[in-house]
């Protein structure tokens, strides 16, 4: 239970971190920047991520909380620090991780118009929103807490982890217009979720004895898949691995998006990504309670000619009032669907490139612009706006740098860089750089870097 | 997978976090009190008889199985335990309770201080706390035993009379983890 309740407040305060990947989405052309938006425009013949290095991408973060409030070196006791962090979050904070490695990527251009990419990653993504009122009752008890009702509907968690083997199409429609889709099929090898739970707890004062407890309208549902094989607990890490390879529950998306060009120097993006599901069926177990149920002790009738089983009894009627039961009952979970839309404004010197078309395209060494992030998560969608400049230092040298808003900062300024040596892609992007010297009081830091092999 | 999370741990926070000391966590100590009712009941005079209705008894006892401490985490952690009792004595006569605590074969885990409620007292209320290091059998128990006995007297109950004797109790459980 500690133990628990440590990890879990480590965890929470070191890994909240959105989707968000603001520096990477649209810059300088690189394949990665397909899979933000499968309409993104791309100026090369063919391109090969290096396997397990085109595309790593992880951040951490904390909304309301950052490392120090726990951890700092200090006189203050460890307990007081966690009484007040206790005191400052709300159900509302949430811990979110998601980590992404691309396995494989590459992608080859059909004809003047089309271009396909492909590719394979894995990913795990994590969220947990910050149940207070049941850590409040399994850190401080109900004694002090009399009236007060904890509520179980914050209980509220989702974790997968998966492979995503995908193919898209990105197509030139006119001078202006470019569109894209991406089908992917996802392999879940783990997930765990709880949502739409409902029901208090609470202690007053009683009639009949000193103290009535209340289980009120519990609906509690906890599923899971792939966390026990054969009611065994999962204890071989490999088998989630290996499953994300087509081998565990498998579920279909799809990613949209497009880019289009107002003006030579005005240009609108947006993009859908992971508009899908899985279905899970393979290793399932789930749990369920369901009912209500009032405590009040144990009435003794003092009858010598009937005595009473009176444990049996109160065991019994909590079992038939509130009933919980496992089951394996197949589910199917949405993905967490993203929404990117920019505004980018170009200017400054005009060079034009060749383009793989042999035609000449115009391209500015500065751009400002716009990203708006939407993404939709189980209590409400998690919004960041971008403000980025960008510039292009020399042919294959360019670099971003961000502003966003989001639930963590309203100061968070990110870099990125890519350059190219003949068909040798580097590209690394940092979110809020600021705090990177020290990241124990920082409020969110994420990081993508690849490296890719691109032929124009 | 530990590993994955490990690479990712250690690569952010190896470098990067300066003033900080994870080994304040060994330092948590999770102190949760947790209260909740036990036993209660109502009495009457004709409690106080046999089956007949003829002959009284001096006392009446009823136990009940007690199975908190069958959870390995209260049982281990538990430091302290707070007994309160409230009570009504509308009898014509003092009533006295025992509560015993007991191991599944019966025998003695802790005995409470035996609580004298005097005839005519319509608020009364005991605590007794327990200190586990004290009393390290009674996280053996496994039964709690009540026995309400009557103060001796040259007058009998009467049998129809409905005044009452108002039992209720509960306790208050003090949990230390280091």
């Amino acid at each position: 239970m500690k133990g628990f309740i440590a990890i879990f407040l480590i965890v929470f305060t070191l890994s909240n971190y959105s989707q968000n990947k603001p520096v990477l989405y649209g810059f300088a052309e690189l394949p990665q920047t397909m899979s933000l938006n499968p309409g993104a425009e791309t100026n090369f013949k063919f391109h090969v991520g290096i396997p397990l290095l085109s595309g790593f991408s992880s951040s951490f973060g904390s909304n309301n909380l950052v490392l120090t409030d726990l951890f700092l070196d200090n006189d203050v006791d460890f307990n007081d620090k966690v009484s007040t962090v206790l005191n400052r979050l709300s159900e509302r904070d949430y811990v979110q991780l998601n980590s992404q490695i691309e396995v494989l990527n590459g992608g080859f251009r059909f004809n003047d118009k089309t271009y396909f990419s492909f590719g394979f990653y894995n990913e795990i993504d994590i969220i947990t929103y910050f149940p207070k009122d049941i850590a409040v009752l399994g850190i401080e008890g109900n004694a002090a807490y009399l009236n007060r009702s904890f509520s179980l509907s914050q209980l509220l968690f989702k974790a997968d982890v998966l492979g995503v083997l995908h193919a898209g199409i990105t197509r030139k429609i006119d001078k202006k217009l470019t569109l894209g889709a991406r089908l992917k099929i996802y392999s879940s090898s783990l997930n765990a979720r709880t949502n739409n739970n409902s029901g208090t707890f609470t202690t007053v004062e009683g009639q009949n004895n000193i103290y009535t407890q209340y289980l009120h309208n519990v609906n509690v549902n906890i599923e899971t898949s792939g966390i026990t094989r054969n009611d065994e607990v999962l204890d071989n890490a490999s088998n989630i691995i290996t499953e994300t390879f087509l081998g565990g529950n498998l579920g279909l998306g799809l990613d949209f998006g497009f880019t289009y060009h107002v003006t030579n120097q005005l240009e609108i993006t947006g993009s859908i990504i992971d508009f899908g599901f899985i279905n899970y069926s393979k290793n399932v177990k789930n749990y369920t309670a369901k009912g209500s149920f009032i405590f009040e002790g144990i009435n003794f009738e003092y009858n010598s000619e009937n005595p009473r089983n009176y444990w049996q009894e109160l065991d019994d009627a909590f079992k038939e009032q509130l009933p919980s039961e496992e089951n394996n009952i197949s589910y199917i979970a949405w993905r967490p669907t993203k929404i990117n839309t920019s505004l980018k404004y170009s200017f400054g010197e005009q060079t034009s490139k060749l383009c793989y078309d042999n035609n000449y395209k115009d391209y500015f060494s500065n751009a400002v612009g716009v990203q708006l992030f939407t993404i939709f998560r189980p209590l409400s969608p998690q919004v960041a706006l971008t403000g980025f400049y960008e510039r292009v230092f020399a042919k294959k040298f360019q670099a971003k740098i961000t502003y966003t808003l989001d639930d963590y900062s309203l100061y968070n300024i990110g870099a990125g860089l890519s350059a190219q040596i003949g068909p040798v892609n580097f590209y690394g992007t940092v979110g809020n750089i600021m705090e990177y010297s020290n990241l124990g009081k920082a409020n969110s830091v994420s990081f993508q870097v690849g490296i890719n092999l691109i032929f124009n | 997978m530990k590993k994955y999370f490990l690479l990712l741990f250690v690569a952010f926070f190896s470098f990067c976090v300066n003033d900080v000391d994870f080994e304040q966590a060994n330092d948590f100590v999770l102190e949760p009190v947790f209260t909740s009712s036990l036993v209660s009941f109502t009495v009457f005079p004709i409690n106080f008889f046999d089956s007949t209705g003829t002959i009284q008894q001096n006392s009446i006892t009823d136990v009940s199985q007690f199975r908190a401490f069958d959870n390995s985490f209260f049982r281990d952690n538990v430091i302290q335990l707070d007994f309160n009792v409230e009570a009504k004595n509308e009898f014509d006569r003092k009533v006295t309770i025992t509560i015993d605590l007991l191991d599944a074969d019966n025998n003695l885990t802790y005995e409470l201080t035996p609580i004298e409620v005097e005839s005519g007292n319509l608020d009364y209320s005991f605590q007794e706390m327990v200190v586990i290091s004290e009393n390290p059998l009674i996280v053996n128990t496994l039964k709690v035993r009540i026995k309400a006995e009557l103060e001796s007297s040259t007058t009998a109950l009467d049998l129809t009379d409905r005044s009452e004797f108002e039992f209720k109790s509960a306790f208050t459980a003090y949990i230390v983890t280091n």
